[in-house]
This record gives C-alpha cells, structure tokens and sequence, in this order.
C-alpha cells in the first residue's frame, strides 16, 4: 500500500487547494480549443483570421 | 478515428550500453563490478544476437483486428455530417465541424481540432454540451512518449489519465494512470494504476504481463490483478495472432490476415468468465454461485481501394454489420454502415457525409489533384487522416 | 448349467437394453442441458475460432479477395 507522509491542513488551506484545483479544471476545460487553434494558426503559413479558423466553408 | 500518428523526434540520445566502453579505471579494474559489466555485456550482446524487434505496444497488441478490420470503431447511428478544413499539412493542422441527426450517442454538434507536429500531437474535441476530451502525445524522443487523456465535463465525473510508454529495443514499457489522486483523508493512492510490459522472446513471439490495480474509495479495499498477453507475427508479416488473459476472467484471441495489400480479414474470439449467483427457488436467498462463461466470436473483413473502404463483420451473437466509405469526389465522401441484430430482430442505420476543404489556395488546389500553378499532380495527395 | 448361463446373459443384455432406451429418452434433454454448461460455450467458441483461423488462411479466402 502506497501511504505518503500526510500533511495536516487547515481548513482555509484546504478550501484554497480545492479552489486552486477548480481552476484548473476550468483553465483546462475552456482553454484546451484555443490552445490548440492557437498553436495551428501559429504554424499555419497564411495566418488565417478568427473567422476563417472556426467557419467550416473553404476559407479562400 | 484516432490512430496513433508516429512521433518522429529529431534529437537522438546516446544508447546508454556505448556509455559502458568508456572504461572507468576503477570500475574495471574492480573485480566486483567488472564481473557485473562482463556479465551484463555478454547477456547484452546474447540479446543482440538474438535479432529481436520491438514488439509495439500493448495497446495495440490486437490493433489489427479490432481497430483496423472490425467497424466497431467507426460505427454511428443516424445522419452525420463532417465538414473537416485542413490549414497546413507539415505541421498538420485542422478543425472539424459535425452535425448529426437521430443518434443516442452523438452529439448534436461537435467542434473539433488537431495539431501533430514531429513531437507534439494535441487533439480536442467539445460538444454542444459544452464537454471537452482532448489528447496530447508528447514524444520526447524516439523511445519515449507521454499521453495525457481528459474527459472534462459539467455534469459527469471528469476523468485523466497520465500515460508513458518507452519502446526498447526488444520490449516496450507502459504506465498508465487513470483519476490517480492522494487528495484525500488518509493520503493514500486513489484511481486505477497499468503498468505492462511486452517482451519478445523469438523475432516472432512477444509475450507480456499487465498489472493493475484499483481503489476507487481510500475506505474501500483496493483491487489487483494480473493480465497474461501473447502475440505472434509471422515472418512474412503477413498474418498475426494475439491473446490475452485478463485479470477480468475474460480471454481474448485474435487472428488476423493480410491476404492482398487491399484485402484485410480478421477474427476474433471473447470469452467472459463470470461467477452469477444461484437463489434459492422459494425463498429467493443465495444458496451459492455459479460459474459463467459468455462468449462471443466476430469474423470480419476489410477491402481497401483508392476511392473507397469496405468492412463487413459476422458475429455468433447474430450481428451482421457492414460500413461503406466511399469518396465520389476529392473533397466529398459518402459513409453507410448498417447493422442487423437477427437474434434480437433489431437494425440500425447510419448515413455520413464527410466534406473536406482548405484553409488556403494551396491545399485547395491539392484536394482537387492540382499543384499551385494548376497543373494535375503525378499522384494523389494522401490526406493525413487522423 | 448351460441354461443358467443364457439366462444370465440375457438379463445382463436386457439390463443393458434398458439403459439404451433410457439413454434415448434423455438424448435431447441432455444436450440441452449440456448447452447451458460453460463447456459448450467454450468448445462453441474455441471452434468457431478455430473454423475461422483455417478459413482465413485456406484458399477460399484468396478467392474472395477481387482479381484487379
């Protein structure tokens, strides 16, 4: 059985980890897409415009 | 239709056995551990001689049949489109746009995008109910990869799983880690842990080992098991047979063929053993269990031409399912896949059109077979399809 | 003598007659009941695996790949 050295937390510091790790997940949650077009139209030749990156017609 | 993309990486390290010529003056004059080195450089060398590859990975130990003949993967119900705009190829870049109709498991519409360069694969894909699952591969180089899995969403638990995978030259290392948290009272380990190894023993024969284990509750006991995997390929690489023994109870083997570079057939046979537990017929009280064995056996086949894919499957529970994909133009395919249940008397039936255009002129000309200037290309570009 | 020992022989053969005959009222019911077992499962799977590997790799499926 894996048992680490427990840390005894406040309950403040606790509610700050929970907070810290909701964010997180919202960073990540809502953060993901635009990673991702970010780094596509950062290698992408022409640089497309917002538009054209998220319309689904040929774009030229 | 996620298919690994092979991670090329640029930078090559030293292997680490060269490192043992540089002959330390102490370490091999030392008469300990100069019979360690002689040792391990003549089971080394022994392994070299033996010409043994790497076997791929666990993951994909039966990949052949269950994701590349059988249409499991790529089955849907209801009409879909895909309207799919690639913007680069090297790097490749492209966002996806789905709309579909009459399906239980699609969703109404889905967003999604893909960036692969040498080292780097992401992937995200978001619904209309605002739930996200991305991938990312990370290829730090050749051998070793990291794999990260989300699945975030409003309403349901959100899952994680943390992947590395390093390829030897004769074996392949896998840990994996789904929801791993020591966030909890007592800081123990919470989620599920993979590790797996699969080794070849002969150029052909690769034999592995899976060990899991679980504890959804740091107050519930934790759970463990261990998966037996077997797999050989021919020496002509041209048929393949894989098994596994799962800590499940489930026992799993597969054949695969490849008869003509176009035609792929597969079978593939499931057996799950259960315990079900008798009652008493009056008082309705378990008296003992019982032991069960469900199994099922799936014969498939794949045709693959230049302008279209054909699969088609049998199955001994009575399914019968085929999916057609057809490209009628450069940028316009057509999908069909139906399935008939004929135990259950059940259908299902599921139309797709897949549409394909650019984010600029010059992919643009290269979907309709032309290069910049306007001049037909010698050969058809391949599209990457990831 | 001679007569006890036919008579013995035929209550042995009318014995095993009768074991026959009780054989074949529970045939059908015993194959029934031998296909709930776990075995047939297993024996149905493991041949219909063992069918299909020997169809892959017999000729016939050569022939059901398209000449082109």
């Amino acid at each position: 059985m894996v048992s680490l050295p427990s840390f005894i937390l406040s309950d403040e510091s606790k509610e700050r980890m929970n907070k810290v790790w909701n964010l997180a997940h919202g960073i990540t949650h809502y953060g993901w897409i635009p990673f991702i077009l970010y780094l596509g139209w950062a290698s992408s030749p022409n640089k497309p415009n917002f538009l054209n990156l998220l319309s689904p017609l040929p774009s030229v | 239709m996620s298919q690994p993309v092979s991670l090329k990486s640029v930078n090559v390290i030293p292997d680490p056995n060269t490192s043992t010529e540089v002959s330390n003056g102490f370490w091999s004059s030392n008469p300990i551990s100069s019979f360690f080195i002689d040792t391990y450089k003549q089971i080394h060398s022994h392994r070299l001689s033996l010409e043994l590859i790497n076997p791929g990975t666990v993951e994909n130990l039966n990949k052949e049949v269950s994701r590349d003949v059988f249409l499991s993967q790529y089955f849907f119900t209801g009409f879909k489109a895909d309207l799919n705009k690639a913007f680069a190829l090297n790097p490749a870049f492209q966002t996806s746009h789905t709309f579909s109709i009459g399906s239980q498991n699609l969703p109404s519409y889905a967003f999604s995008a893909l960036f692969a360069d040498d080292n780097l694969f992401i992937q995200g894909n978001v619904d209309n109910d605002k739930s996200l699952s991305g991938r990312l591969n990370y290829g730090w180089n050749k051998k070793n990869i990291s794999k990260i899995n989300l699945q975030l969403s409003n309403d349901q638990p959100s899952m994680c799983q943390l992947e590395q995978d390093y390829q030897g030259s004769d074996f392949s290392l896998n840990f994996k880690s789904l929801n791993p948290s020591f966030a909890n009272s007592r800081n123990i380990f919470t989620g599920v842990a993979v590790g797996s190894l699969l080794q070849s023993v002969t150029p052909q024969l690769a034999l592995g080992l899976e060990l899991l284990y679980s504890r959804a509750q740091p107050s519930a006991p934790a759970d463990a098991g261990v998966s037996y995997l077997a797999r050989y390929v021919s020496s002509k690489k041209d048929w393949v047979f894989s098994g596994q023994l799962q800590a499940n109870g489930a026992l799993v083997a597969s054949f695969w063929r490849k008869v003509l570079p176009s035609v792929e057939a597969g079978i593939e046979t499931n057996l799950q053993a259960g315990m079900t537990p008798i009652t008493d017929p009056v008082l309705g009280a378990p008296v003992g269990i019982q032991p069960t064995v469900e199994g099922s056996t799936t014969i498939g086949a794949k045709y693959e031409y230049r302008q279209s894919v054909y699969r088609g499957s049998i199955s001994s529970n009575g399914k019968v399912a085929c999916f057609l994909e057809r490209k009628v133009l450069p940028t316009l395919s057509i999908l069909f896949c139906g399935e008939i249940d004929q135990f259950k008397n059940e259908s299902k039936l599921g139309c797709g059109l897949q549409f394909e255009t650019a984010g600029n002129e010059e992919l643009l000309m290269m979907q309709q077979g032309l290069d910049k200037d306007g001049n037909p290309l010698q050969a058809p570009p391949q599209p990457t399809e990831i | 003598m001679s007569e006890g020992l036919f008579a013995g022989a035929g209550a042995t053969l009318g014995g095993e007659q009768k074991k026959i005959a009780g054989n074949g009222k529970s045939k059908v019911s015993k194959i029934e009941e031998f296909k709930k077992t776990p075995l047939y499962t297993v024996l149905l799977n493991g041949g219909l695996f063992i069918a299909g590997v020997v169809l892959i790799q017999s000729p016939i499926m050569d022939m059901l790949a398209p000449q082109l």
